[in-house]
């Protein structure tokens, strides 16, 4: 890259996404480790259509979408787990339940107002390249929340995603300590969706965390894997998608899946 | 200080309205070693998950250590081995040595780190269940019989005063568990460590637990082996052959000593 392309630092905006994804990226790829190997992935995808719906009231009633979608989509978060709790139903099926009602809500508001269409596209596909300055703050702020929570049950969410019923047994409380990490996830998925959309927003959580768990050899190991594969490819996604004039949240993702793939094809040639 | 590491009185347990266990009353004093035998489906299981708060009973009273399990908090002192892990991922990209870890730092909040001390009880615990050699490796990598020994150095690595154990031997072979089996006569004997274990293998527990719990739904027997084959109830549960045969078994692998 010359002299001349790195001229593209300098712009505001460019300095903004850059930021915002940084911090970004860094709480969904720790994030992600834990759910997939929970076999929560697709929470990610759940509550990303939640967020759609909770967008839709926003833009419907004329209030901020993402301050309103926070709490909606935590207060979802925490209603999957206990309708996988308490009606013994998995959680794919608990997610897709509130999933689907999320997609619903949001497609009856816009269908019965008709005026925000334009609006809900760049919550649907992300756009972190006109990310403003308040919402950069704000998920910087909350992606060092989410990381320092993390990092305060950290134990705790080892012994849970490496066997429940042990981890009961250790003194943990599970019920806990699982609600921590659905709420901790659905103010992921909200931050996230400045990035990635909320169409693409669970593959910033599972990519750089499948991709770990191809190569890592330890659990820390796969938390720092992870982090550095979802770093690179935001800050490469974005300043692919500048130059290339191309939609940034799908460069990412495509980046994110090239990595998987790379990291996939040298497990399997090892092997 | 109670005595009593375990009672239960009158405990029962159901599932979706049908009773598994019914009114088992036994009491595990400090320093016991019992066996649980019965078949499969007897709700052994579900009595050592009821005695360790994960499952409620509908009916009874039970103290773990002293304590209601719901409000227990001693839980160094506890080393659990389950028949199986509920929700492991063999993906986890755990090595053995992080998975023992795990017995030191679970409930633990940051920066809780290991110490120096920590790391001697965690090579000691491996180096029980001869797992040193391979402890950098990854545990969704080992075989069933490697991933049970890395789970039991877990349960030991905090020299708990009572272990329970889900059959425990079951992936192991023959020398391992004879192994195993004389560490545990080991612990209990010089440690004073209480063991609750359950296992299928009657005529082998008879000769090293102190105390036989035939469950199967209810308690069938209670007591020490040479009284257990001599039971009336057992002659009645099982028939005067397989009684004899068990016992016979028993004999001989006490003559093998």
């Amino acid at each position: 890259m010359s002299m001349e392309n790195l001229h593209f630092l300098s712009y505001g905006f460019v300095q903004r996404a850059l930021l915002a994804g940084i911090f970004i990226a860094m709480v969904c790829s720790i994030l992600g480790v834990f759910l997939v190997l929970r076999r929560l992935s697709l929470i990610g995808d759940g509550l990303a259509h939640v967020t759609f719906g909770s967008i839709a009231v926003g833009l419907f009633f004329h209030t901020a979408p993402l301050y309103l979608a926070i709490p909606l989509v935590m207060l979802s978060s925490l209603g999957i787990l206990k309708l996988t709790d308490k009606s013994h139903m998995y959680g794919d099926t608990a997610i897709g339940i509130v999933s689907a009602v999320g997609i619903a809500i949001g497609v009856l508001l816009i269908s019965v107002s008709r005026g925000f269409n334009a609006d809900l596209f760049g919550y649907l596909f992300g756009n972190i390249l006109a990310i403003s300055r308040q919402e950069v703050i704000v998920s910087v702020l909350l992606s060092v929340a989410v990381v320092l929570v993390i990092f305060f049950f950290y134990h705790d969410l080892v012994a849970i995603t490496f066997d429940e019923e042990c981890a009961t047994v250790s003194g943990i409380k599970t019920q806990a300590i699982n609600k921590v990490l659905v709420v901790l996830t659905a103010l992921t998925v909200v931050l996230a969706m400045k990035v990635a959309g909320i169409m693409l927003v669970s593959a910033l959580l599972i990519l750089p965390a499948v991709t770990a768990l191809q190569l890592a050899k330890s659990f820390k190991t796969a938390l720092v894997i992870s982090a550095l594969v979802a770093l690179a490819a935001v800050l490469a996604g974005i300043t692919v998608s500048f130059f290339l004039n191309i939609p940034t949240g799908s460069t990412i993702v495509l980046i994110g899946f090239s990595f998987f793939l790379a990291a996939f094809i040298y497990k399997t040639i090892r092997k | 200080m109670s005595l009593n590491a375990i009672s239960l009185e009158h405990v029962s347990v159901q599932y979706q309205n049908i009773e598994v266990l019914s009114d088992i009353s036994f009491t595990v004093k400090k320093g016991d070693y019992i066996g649980i035998v019965g078949p499969n489906g007897s709700g052994k299981t579900t009595l050592i998950r009821t005695i360790l708060g994960l499952v409620k009973p509908s009916r009874g009273a039970i103290s773990l250590l002293g304590v209601n399990p719901l409000l227990f908090h001693d839980w160094n002192n506890l080393g659990y081995l389950p028949q199986k892990l509920q929700t492991f991922n063999p993906q986890f990209p755990a090595t053995v040595r992080e998975v023992v870890a795990m017995g030191l730092l679970a409930g633990k909040k940051f920066p809780k780190r290991l110490e120096h001390a920590d790391g001697e009880k965690i090579d000691k615990a491996m180096a029980l269940m001869d797992i040193t050699g391979i402890k950098d490796k990854l545990i969704g990598q080992l075989s069933g019989g490697q991933q049970q020994r890395a789970l039991v150095a877990r349960a030991l690595v905090n020299s708990p005063g009572l272990l329970i154990l889900d059959e425990p031997t079951t992936a192991l072979d023959p020398e391992t568990r004879e192994r195993f089996f004389g560490l545990l006569n080991e612990l209990n004997r010089d440690h004073q460590v209480t063991i609750l274990l359950i296992t299928h293998d009657i005529g082998n527990i008879g000769k090293y637990a102190a105390k036989l719990l035939y469950v199967d739904k209810k308690i069938i027997f209670f007591g020490g082996f040479d009284d257990f084959c001599h039971s009336p109830e057992i002659t009645e549960y099982f028939g005067e052959f397989s009684q004899h045969l068990i016992c016979h078994r028993h004999d001989h692998n006490k003559a093998g000593e």
